[in-house]
């Protein structure tokens, strides 16, 4: 997590203009949101995995998006037909609790969404290098300030979350002791003492953070400041060391892209 | 020339209803075109308030009211924003981590060109002078994160030289850095100053360094400019310099070397004891291991300074013995408790631990709080809680901060929270992660003073240091890292024969050793003749 979430490489994807990969990420998160069907969500999850591993990302950096999903994806999954109560295929009822093939369903549905929207993001974040991706937002007429505070912010996501896990480290280094069945004065404690214990341990965690990143990002505005972001020479306008161009292939990834996506609304249409 | 007439700051309260923070009075003092200047004093002197004033960040971006006049080269910084100050001033902080924002080298160093107009295949040429210059060639597609400390400053002064100014400001540059990362910055300095005519002005703590290099010295207390002379002063003065809390270096820093131990012979009261500890990080890092089959035995009521350079394994090692990481391989065994079997929670009963950072250790509300959290975890009653943080409050004279936050102290105050926090806990163990980096000496004195006295009195304290002075004073152990291994442990030889060791010459500040690449020098005339026909 050194570089925040662009993963350093030389792959496909990597060597694809920013504009084109932008386009693959907004079509995939645009038909997952509409199409809710679940052989084509599992179909384009398959699809990200597939492009991600061809373009050599790490397993274990793919892996990491599934850790920070799992939770939801969880909490989504067995809520679900908790809350839809929709179906007429029953299977088990027990009060108002109704589990039927078409809430299931959906659940299964909802579950495959998240992981297959994360990744559609992924596919950007993780193949565009920070330059890049600003170059990609300035080349399509986002302002430059905007797509460089876009860019320095994924930039310093990792860092927030390592210091959320140095001062989480902190506590437990002071006695804090959350995974304990008694504390400190050998009380027992059941699940839900846990929960909100380990809820109200994370307040004051997430204070500490934001006092830090108010802190850096006035640092960072400084530095910034301090190499010429706001010059302005007359008639001088502001150069990039990187310029990009459209390769033939990434014309050519642009229209399998396109002509996928007409067919797969072409498809929602009919049906 | 760099002209400051009656300059004074108040920094904007923090919180509504506060007082403004006067940090500089009447500051009135010139700068030779082309000198090297240090300002010295003690921490909260106002040193890093004077660099923002030099580099325009005051009055431009930070809040508070300015008055008096700074004049850089001709250009009133108040009239002027910091961008367009930029092209006479480069400006490098004390956090590398908040200043380096792209996401690889080559981009830190082609964003002040690009702001310029520069064009693209100037950039990558001026990326490569610059980069071969700090001595970084080579490491242009390198992520700025995951570069040493000195490498990391190296970028930002890089970064901050590309667009050439004249003037070159650092604040603190060196504080988080080993003794070799520190002469990496100072070659730099003094390479660059052998191509081109440069100002530059460094606020620094370590003395020695600023004997060696500067040509005119500030000496600052309390928001003021006590004394503006040469380094002369810093022999003249000493007196003065050292009652307020600078250290002057008293002669070259010492030897640390361990008397040589029996290893067949275990110490009969090893209250830490690691065996074939090998510890490798997972995501992230590189492939070679953090600790790699480290085995000691520390005794009980040993004082044990942990050195080695930037990187080396001591932070990793240091948070092996609570639980924080657990090793790969090998068994932790701390005050007879084998650490893998005991949560964190358990383990703070035991050990103490005061990270490096005072920021990452920081979440209370208030003073009173966050060294209350700590006894109050262990399950002591009020009563006890109540005698220990008003004891730790007296010890570092906290009292008037009791119910502020300690995120909005000072750094020196900061860094006295963070250590009573833990100290309240009286745990057996006490481990220090550089506790005293970017204290001035009186503080750094009072808190090793402190973790002495709870020493004689039987607590055994591991501290990592890069100050070889303090490790000499107070430990009574040393044990060296280097690349995950050990190079050596055991007592400190402070016998007059270790000193003569050839090891000494290399810790003082010297002239880099190779010449400047002739290639700078070249490209610095193609340049100004360029320049020249434009106009």
């Amino acid at each position: 997590m050194d570089a925040g979430l662009y993963v350093p490489g030389d792959g496909w994807l990597h060597r694809t203009d920013p504009r084109v990969k932008f386009l693959i990420s907004i079509v995939m998160l645009a038909l997952c949101l509409v199409w809710r069907n679940w052989a084509f969500i599992l179909g384009i999850l398959i699809l990200e995995h597939v492009m991600l591993a061809t373009d050599r990302v790490p397993a274990e950096r793919i892996g990491w998006v599934w850790k920070i999903l799992a939770v939801l994806i969880v909490f989504i999954v067995v809520l679900w037909p908790v809350f839809d109560q929709s179906g007429t295929h029953v299977l088990w009822q027990w009060g108002w609790l109704r589990l039927t093939q078409e809430n299931l369903l959906m659940a299964a549905v909802m579950g495959l969404r998240i992981p297959a929207l994360g990744f559609a993001c992924f596919i950007t974040l993780f193949t565009t290098s920070q330059t890049k991706l600003v170059r990609g937002l300035t080349s399509l007429g986002v302002p430059y300030k905007a797509g460089l505070t876009l860019a320095t912010a994924l930039r310093y996501i990792p860092v927030f979350f390592s210091i959320f896990q140095s001062v989480s480290e902190a506590q437990r280094a002071r006695g804090l002791d959350l995974s304990g069945k008694v504390n400190a004065a050998g009380k027992k404690r059941n699940i839900f003492v846990r929960l909100v214990d380990r809820f109200k341990s994370y307040l004051p965690i997430i204070i500490a953070v934001l006092i830090r990143a108010y802190k850096m990002s006035q640092s960072v505005d400084w530095a910034m400041e301090s190499r010429g972001l706001n010059l302005n020479r007359k008639g001088v306008k502001r150069t990039y060391r990187v310029n990009l161009t459209m390769r033939i292939v990434d014309w050519i990834i642009l229209v399998i892209a396109i002509a996928a996506a007409g067919s797969v609304w072409v498809m929602t249409w009919l049906s | 020339m760099i002209t400051v007439r009656d300059l004074g700051w108040k920094y904007a309260p923090l919180t509504d209803g506060g007082k403004p923070v006067e940090s500089l009075k009447r500051v009135s003092f010139d700068i030779r075109s082309g000198s090297f200047v240090g300002i010295i004093g003690p921490t909260g002197a106002g040193k890093s308030t004077l660099c923002m004033a030099l580099a325009g960040i005051i009055p431009n971006l930070a809040d508070g009211t300015m008055s008096g006049v700074v004049e850089v080269n001709g250009m009133n910084t108040s009239r002027h924003s910091v961008s367009a100050l930029s092209e006479r001033v480069g400006y490098v902080q004390q956090d590398p981590e908040a200043q380096l924002f792209c996401s690889s080298v080559e981009d830190e160093i082609a964003f002040p060109l690009e702001n310029r107009g520069v064009a693209p295949n100037i950039i990558d040429k001026q990326i490569d002078i610059m980069l071969d210059l700090v001595g970084m060639a080579g490491y242009r597609k390198r992520v700025p994160t995951s570069l040493s400390g000195g490498q990391m400053q190296r970028v930002a002064i890089a970064a901050a030289l590309a667009a050439e100014p004249d003037v070159l400001i650092l604040d603190e540059p060196t504080a988080a850095l080993d003794p070799e990362g520190k002469q990496e910055v100072f070659d730099v300095l003094d390479r660059i100053r052998q191509t081109r005519s440069m100002t530059v002005i460094m606020a620094e703590q370590d003395t020695e360094h600023i004997d060696y290099w500067a040509d005119q010295v500030l000496f600052m207390v309390n928001g003021e400019v006590v004394r503006n002379g040469d380094a002369s002063l810093l022999t003249r003065e000493r007196r003065l310099l050292e009652s307020s809390g600078v250290r002057v270096s008293g002669g070259p820093s010492p030897v640390i070397k361990a008397l040589p131990v029996r290893n067949d012979v275990k110490p009969k009261h090893a209250i830490i004891s690691l065996d074939h500890v090998t510890h490798r990080y997972g995501q992230g890092g590189n492939a070679s291991p953090a600790l790699d089959d480290v085995s000691l035995d520390i005794e009980q009521g040993a004082f044990v300074g942990l050195i080695g350079r930037n990187g080396s394994g001591k932070t990793t090692l240091a948070k092996h013995l609570n639980g924080l990481i657990q090793p790969t391989q090998g068994i932790v065994n701390v005050d007879w408790l084998d650490v893998s079997k005991h949560s964190v929670g358990e383990m703070a009963a035991h050990v103490g631990l005061v990270f490096q950072n005072p920021d990452h250790q920081i979440f209370c509300s208030s003073t009173k709080e966050e060294i209350a959290f700590g006894p109050t975890a262990l399950g002591l009653d009020a009563a006890t809680v109540f005698k220990r943080v008003d004891e730790m409050m007296t010890l570092f004279d906290l009292h008037r901060y009791e119910d502020v936050s300690p995120a909005t102290l000072g750094y020196g105050e900061r860094r006295a929270v963070a250590l009573s926090s833990v100290i309240a806990m009286r745990t057996p163990i006490l481990v220090l992660d550089e506790p005293t980096a970017g204290l001035d000496h009186r503080l750094a004195s009072r808190f090793l003073g402190t973790v002495g006295k709870l020493n004689r009195h039987g607590v055994t304290v591991i501290m990592i240091s890069h100050d070889m002075r303090a490790v000499y004073r107070y430990c009574t152990h040393v044990l060296e890292l280097e690349d995950g291994h050990i190079v050596q442990y055991g007592p400190i030889d402070k016998s007059q024969e270790a000193q003569q060791s050839p090891a000494r010459q290399a810790r003082q500040p010297h002239k880099s050793r190779g010449p400047v690449s002739a290639t700078h020098v070249l490209l610095k005339i193609a340049k100004d003749e360029c320049d020249k026909e434009e106009r």
